[in-house]
């Protein structure tokens, strides 16, 4: 049976920490128990292996300097490129309802534009065939105006308005 | 006539880098890339990928050069940025299985069964067993979890204090030693394993 002393020794603290003392102690124990012989082995191998694989280190290359500084420019580049694609994916909907707003505008012109213009004499001409509206002054009900006297009111300026009331 | 650059100290040349000064970052990486491979070679053995590593370690530092308030070591704080990204790396890629373990090739069986018959460490440490003794340690150690080899490493391949790899690592100094002594007892078992297998078919 595995001495719990032993195997806990060699889990808490590395191997090559060991004082001799403590080294002598596994040592003995260890010349009369096969199971912890196996884990003192076992150990032992562990921090040789750890060892030599600390050994194997990779130099830098010569030109690694020159590598860094262009990945930096490269990543620099990259967070432009995403920064501007970031803004243009947030004004998007923006740029397109003003430029859908301007087509709307310039049709609208257009159609404006298209239409012949309207004369004044015209209006009056075909309001004249139009049924006699009646305009009715809510300050006094007795007053009537027929739709012609109104449009006289207005487009006669040097007519007063009570003259248009007979007054 | 030698570079104003080469004679600045580290904390100058944080200060003119952190201006954006490309050149005083240039002198960052010459002066610290062994350091920063040694780090990045502890974690990977490909020269490929500790390149790639160390590149992405630079990238971070330059990328996070303003958190340098100058309070410690750029060394210090370059290790820590080091050990931090390996780690990372090394959890973004695959762990070995358990099982492959046990189909290791012949040059490591044969470095096993002379560890079992008791020949010497200077004999174990010879040029040609070195490269077949770090085959065997990374085919174990890629069987542990980032964090158990990264322990393994620091504290008892490269001999670090557990303050000195709670600094690099950012854990506690509890954290550090459970962690060290569950990775020894993994890393144990393990050898333990290929030991066993090796004592009863030794031919093999």
């Amino acid at each position: 049976m595995k001495e719990n002393h032993i195997v806990y020794l060699l889990e808490r603290r590395s191997l090559g920490s060991l004082s001799v003392a403590e080294l002598e102690m596994v040592k003995a124990h260890t010349a009369a128990c096969p199971e912890c012989l196996l884990a003192y082995q076992a150990a032992q191998a562990s921090l040789l292996l750890l060892q030599e694989r600390a050994s194997v280190i990779v130099e830098p290359p010569p030109f690694f300097q020159t590598k860094v500084l262009a990945a930096i420019r490269e990543q620099k580049l990259s967070s432009k490129r995403l920064r501007f694609s970031r803004l243009w994916q947030t004004a998007r909907p923006l740029v397109a309802s003003m430029g859908a707003l301007v087509v709307l505008l310039l049709a609208l012109t257009f159609f404006n534009n298209s239409e012949p213009p309207t004369e004044p004499s015209n209006v009056a001409s075909v309001n004249d065939s139009a049924p006699e509206w009646v305009i009715v002054d809510s300050d006094d009900a007795g007053d009537e105006m027929t739709y012609s006297q109104a449009l006289t009111v207005l487009y006669d300026p040097t007519m007063e308005a009570g003259d248009a009331d007979g007054k | 006539m030698t570079d104003p650059l080469e004679q600045a100290s580290d904390l100058e040349l944080a200060k003119l880098a952190q201006e954006t000064d490309e050149t005083a970052f240039a002198e960052i990486v010459r002066r610290y890339s062994p350091r920063v491979f040694q780090i990045a070679s502890r974690f990977f053995r490909d020269r490929t990928q500790v390149e790639d590593a160390s590149q992405e370690i630079f990238l971070r530092a330059y990328t996070h050069l303003a958190d340098y308030e100058g309070r410690g070591s750029l060394e210090g704080w370059l290790t820590r940025i080091a050990t931090t990204t390996c780690l990372n790396l090394l959890r973004n890629s695959q762990r070995r299985p358990e099982s492959d373990l046990a189909e290791m090739p012949e040059a490591e069986a044969e470095w096993l069964d002379h560890h079992l018959a008791g020949v010497s460490a200077e004999r174990h440490r010879a040029a040609e067993k070195s490269r077949e003794a770090a085959d065997l340690a990374d085919r174990v150690l890629g069987t542990l979890s980032p964090d158990d080899r990264l322990v393994l490493m620091l504290v008892d391949a490269d001999e670090m204090s557990i303050k000195d790899v709670a600094g690099a690592t950012g854990w506690s100094e509890s954290k550090v030693k459970v962690q060290a002594f569950r990775a020894r007892r993994r890393m144990r078992e393990a050898v333990e394993k290929l030991l066993t297998v090796r004592k009863r078919n030794p031919s093999k």
